[in-house]
């Protein structure tokens, strides 16, 4: 078209040509450029409206059935799991109810309707916050959806609803001290809500070493243990001896967890990690061990138990005295008390305290809860060989009972250390740092002890068809007023299956228990915490599936030891077996 | 002239049809992503209520209620240690009361092996 209307130009010269040019250049550098960019929109126009539609349908087809990421409205805090899977601890959407004051009408009216709906509803309350001057006041906290409903058909304008996450313990008080509460707002207050605060609140599971399962028949029978004997607090736990996995832990009284408001101190008090106790004899694992890896001494050693030996202003007695000079699987197997000391003495005090700081009695456990005891041990640096015989049998010393079980498994399951953990490790888990304690030689024969003792000492009521289990028990005279009571005892048993490699460590105290018929009147260990974990393996064989036809009593791991018993075993009548006594 | 005024009236065309298209599927993305949001509103909305049912299915499975029921309602005890054996040989065989019905038709009632307890209740 520029061609046609060249002709009729003028054409013009000079300067004026000049600017007359370099006007018609601009004009084409501008029509070069509105012509370029909309050749760009209309190409991008074609690209998108065309050629990428098509793409765009088949992209639908392609990934229609890819997940959608759903966002939640707040962090929702994270599930606890057992071992198995079962649901411990949840996190659920719930409802609060509030109120705009400024839109309430009639605040009585209102009231007396949501008090035939919300159970202790609080109508003076309510009708204050309702005929405040302010536009908002909570009228109630959680409400269940069937009360939501019943609250949206009163259809009230002024009402309103909130959703939070509240907090779900399904399994109510079965593992209120592991698991612990949270607040309100999500802030964890005690146990592994507590200390995997961060953990839980950036929304991650947590799964734990407890087996829902377990937990329940240890619970049952401890309580069992408990009311049989009138006893004021029960504790029981199970320990994987080689991972140190706390597969059960029950402390009793306990508290619901879902309604923590109403607990008292006494239940709410974690006696397996937090309270420490004098556990007696059960030391006497650890100062046989330490005279066996220690002194090298044979199992024949014997020790002078005839009389009562006098430490300072201290008499060391036997419960059941044999009079006699005792070998040291007799000194075990009779729990005497006068040959464990000597066996101490033996020892020295600064090799048995070193012995004891090595299986973690002396410190503070390292636990994945925060709520954990410090024993109560001698404060001297050096032990005084009074304090150093008395603590050989478990006098003067108090630990937790957790931290025992911990002891006696590096005790057991070959010499190295256990650490405890609430943590489900995975399939052939092995700890990062393996401290041995004790020979894999001393452990054999301390297995050996632990069996005797159930086999033909005083855990008899200990045994279990099937099982070799092996343990010790443990009486404790409780301290009142300073004073010791002959009739407050602490009584506590610890055992080992099957004996020849543990895998659980099982333990049960009891405070307070009292005697009664079927225990002859005695609230002794052997009577009292003996059978309550035997109880404990009964259910354990049933529950994990444990075969019960492995175990020959002819080829029983405590026979080997029966040339260094010299008992005259005709004493004892039948029923009042050496269980009757500590 | 005239061809070159197709040409242009063409590619006119082209553009205007490609300009419709694309408001189209830009219409149809924009109703797309609003179903999306609904599904997502509902699929957290079922996820929630997922969490409650897993929650009172928690709940029911307490050990505590399940033995009182079984024993209330089964009369069902716990397994002895003894029944807890490593070899499959030593069960006696099981022999049941019949072989064979009167009419000839259906042969023993099967034995049942339930492994459940393990699996049951595992985590979604």
């Amino acid at each position: 078209m520029w061609r046609h209307a060249r002709h009729n130009t003028v054409v013009i010269d000079g300067d004026r040509r000049c600017a007359a040019s370099m006007a018609q250049n601009r004009l084409s550098m501008l029509a070069v450029f509105f012509i370029s960019a909309y050749l760009l929109i209309g190409i991008r126009l074609l690209d998108l409206g065309i050629v990428q539609t098509l793409d765009f349908r088949a992209d639908i087809s392609d990934t229609g059935a890819e997940g959608v990421a759903v966002k939640e409205i707040a962090a929702r805090r994270g599930d606890m799991y057992d071992r198995n899977g079962f649901l411990v601890a949840t996190s659920l959407k719930t409802p609060s109810l509030f109120v705009d004051p400024h839109l309430v009408l009639d605040a009585k009216a209102l009231s007396n309707d949501l008090a035939k709906v919300l159970p202790d509803f609080d109508k003076l309350k309510a009708v204050k916050i309702m005929s405040a001057k302010n536009r908002f006041g909570w009228l109630a906290y959680d409400i269940t959806p069937k009360q939501q409903q019943a609250i949206l058909e009163i259809g009230d304008p002024s009402l309103g609803f909130k959703y939070n996450y509240k907090r779900i313990y399904p399994q109510g008080s079965l593992f209120a001290h592991l698991v612990g509460y949270a607040d309100r707002d999500g802030l964890g207050l005690s146990g592994v809500e507590r200390s995997f605060d961060d953990i839980l609140a950036r929304g991650d599971d947590v799964d734990l070493s407890l087996d829902l399962r377990l937990q329940h028949a240890v619970k049952r029978e401890v309580s069992k243990a408990m009311t049989d004997f009138n006893a004021k607090a029960g504790v029981g736990l199970v320990l994987d001896a080689k991972t140190g996995e706390l597969l059960s832990g029950v402390s009793l009284p306990d508290f619901d967890l879902n309604v923590v408001s109403v607990a008292k101190d006494n239940q709410k008090f974690n006696r397996l990690t937090l309270g420490v106790y004098e556990l007696g004899s059960m030391f006497k694992i650890f100062s046989t061990a330490a005279l066996l890896e220690l002194r090298k001494v044979s199992m024949g050693k014997t020790f002078d138990a005839r009389k009562p030996i006098k430490v300072g202003w201290f008499t060391i007695r036997d419960y059941h005295a044999q009079k006699r000079f005792l070998t040291v699987a007799e000194v075990f197997m009779h729990s005497s008390n006068i040959g464990t000391a000597l066996m101490a003495k033996m020892v020295g005090s600064k090799a048995l305290k070193d012995f004891y700081k090595d299986l973690g009695l002396l410190d503070r456990l390292r636990f994945d809860i925060k709520e954990v005891g410090r024993p109560i041990t001698p404060k001297q640096d050096v032990w005084r060989e009074d304090s150093t015989m008395t603590i050989s049998y478990g006098h003067g010393i108090s630990v937790s009972p957790l931290q025992m079980s911990a002891a006696v498994a590096s005790i057991v399951n070959g010499g190295i250390s256990v650490q405890p953990t609430l943590i489900k490790r995975g399939e052939g888990y092995h700890p990062k740092s393996e401290m041995r304690i004790i020979s894999e030689k001393t452990s054999e024969k301390m297995r050996k002890l632990l069996r005797l003792v159930v086999n033909k000492g005083t855990g008899k009521n200990a045994n279990v068809d099937g099982i070799a289990i092996g343990g010790k028990t443990g009486t404790a005279e409780k301290s009142v007023n300073g004073r010791y009571s002959k009739d407050k005892l602490i009584s506590s048993f610890v055992g080992a299956f099957p004996i020849d490699n543990p895998e659980y460590i099982v333990m049960v105290m009891v405070d307070e228990p009292k005697g009664n018929k079927s225990s002859y009147g005695y609230a002794t260990a052997g009577w009292v915490a003996a059978p309550a974990v035997k109880r404990i393996v009964n259910s354990m064989v049933s529950i994990l599936g444990i075969p019960t036809d492995r175990y020959n009593p002819a080829s029983d791991i405590s026979l080997d030891l029966m040339s260094y018993v010299h008992d005259k075993d005709k004493r004892h009548k039948k029923g009042r077996t050496l269980a009757s006594y500590e | 002239m005239i061809r070159s005024f197709l040409k242009y009236f063409i590619v006119f065309a082209l553009l205007v049809f490609s300009g419709w298209n694309l408001m189209n599927v830009s219409m149809k993305v924009q109703k797309m992503e609003s179903d999306v949001a609904v599904l997502d509103k509902k699929i957290a909305k079922e996820q929630e209520k997922i969490r409650v049912l897993n929650a009172e299915w928690a709940y029911l499975n307490n050990p505590e209620r399940l033995e009182a029921a079984a024993a209330l309602a089964l009369g069902l005890k716990a397994t002895k240690g003894e029944a807890v054996i490593s070899k499959v040989d030593a069960i006696p065989e099981y022999v049941p009361d019949y072989e064979v019905n009167a009419d000839g038709g259906e042969t023993s009632s099967s034995i049942s092996i339930s492994y459940g307890y393990r699996q049951v209740g595992a985590r979604q």
